[in-house]
């Protein structure tokens, strides 16, 4: 049973913002050979700012074994200033009420293995708590961007997903740009 | 006729879609993919994603799915999970006809396809 914390990186207390840090690393340097421009064990960007909010999932022992990222689109976020060209000429958007979910991971426990059942469960309890937390913000929107296979199992799951525009290729991975609408589809699917 | 709401849909009517040309952008095997289908109880060779999108530049309509190669007959199928697409369909008056509805007829549109020509085999 995996438990969450969201908040900025000073809420979540020094010891889990560092080790949010490394799981990050350990997630998408290591696990995903993303060419990311940070130093070992310490990933972090520019959209890691003081009013940056995050989901965070660990187990009874405090491991981190999920995280998300949220930044609303009305100040500069990922999408918007690193990788606009996934929107295919649709215009950005620049709104309080829409958020961005980006650094979305969620791994079994250290020494874990786990069902499918229990690998989805743990997914949809992210997933669920991503939402809630930028509802929480007043969001009605979220945008993203993920493999191809993450819109499809979005879309498994209920949630009133679609994408943007075509895939394209980052760092030779197809990837694509799509909405989560903040609904009562949505809401009722992840049961909030 | 393509118009871009502001939920960003590209929105018009079936006609209007089937009169559409479109080309495969990519095509890929996925492990991950194959493995979930294992554990739905489908035997698969191989498991990916495949993507068509619009040959017009503007408002370019994109269409994806997931595929596999099944054990038993080695034919390629549609995967569980449908099709995803930035596409609403609307009927002759202009409403929309929903994403259900967009979806299935994107799904029976995809059958009279020869997408399975395109598919890679194997790794």
């Amino acid at each position: 049973m995996l438990n969450t914390v969201t908040g900025t990186a000073e809420q979540l207390k020094p010891a889990m913002a560092q080790a949010l840090s490394v799981y990050r690393y350990r997630i998408f340097v290591d696990k995903m050979g993303w060419p990311l421009d940070c130093p070992k064990d310490h990933e972090q960007d520019n959209f890691d700012r003081p009013d940056t909010l995050y989901v965070v999932a660990h187990d009874e022992h405090k491991q981190i074994c999920g995280c998300a990222r949220l930044l609303p689109t009305h100040k500069p976020y990922l999408l918007g200033e690193i990788f606009p060209h996934l929107m295919g000429g649709a215009p950005l958007p620049h709104s309080p009420d829409v958020w961005e979910l980006s650094r979305f991971a969620i791994s079994p426990p250290p020494n874990e293995r786990l069902t499918a059942a229990q690998a989805w469960s743990n997914s949809i309890m992210l997933i669920t708590k991503v939402v809630e937390t930028a509802r929480n913000q007043g969001a009605c929107r979220l945008i993203a961007f993920s493999a191809v296979g993450n819109e499809r199992l979005l879309k498994r799951a209920g949630v009133n997903v679609h994408r943007v525009s075509v895939p394209q290729l980052i760092d030779d991975k197809p990837v694509v740009a799509f909405w989560i609408e903040i609904d009562h589809q949505t809401t009722s699917a992840l049961g909030l | 006729m393509l118009a871009l709401a502001p939920d960003q849909f590209i929105r018009m009517s079936f006609s209007e879609f089937s009169q559409l040309s479109f080309k495969q952008h990519m095509a890929w095997l996925d492990d991950d993919l194959q493995e979930e289908l294992r554990l739905l109880g489908i035997e698969t060779l191989c498991a990916g994603f495949c993507e068509w999108a619009s040959t017009n530049k503007a408002s370019q309509v994109s269409v994806g799915w997931a595929w596999f190669r099944s054990q038993p007959d080695q034919l390629i199928y549609l995967a569980p999970g449908g099709v995803q697409s930035n596409l609403m369909l609307r009927c002759t008056t202009g409403y929309d006809l929903g994403v259900r509805c967009t979806e299935e007829l994107l799904t029976s549109w995809l059958a009279g396809q020869d997408w399975q020509r395109g598919i890679p085999f194997m790794h």
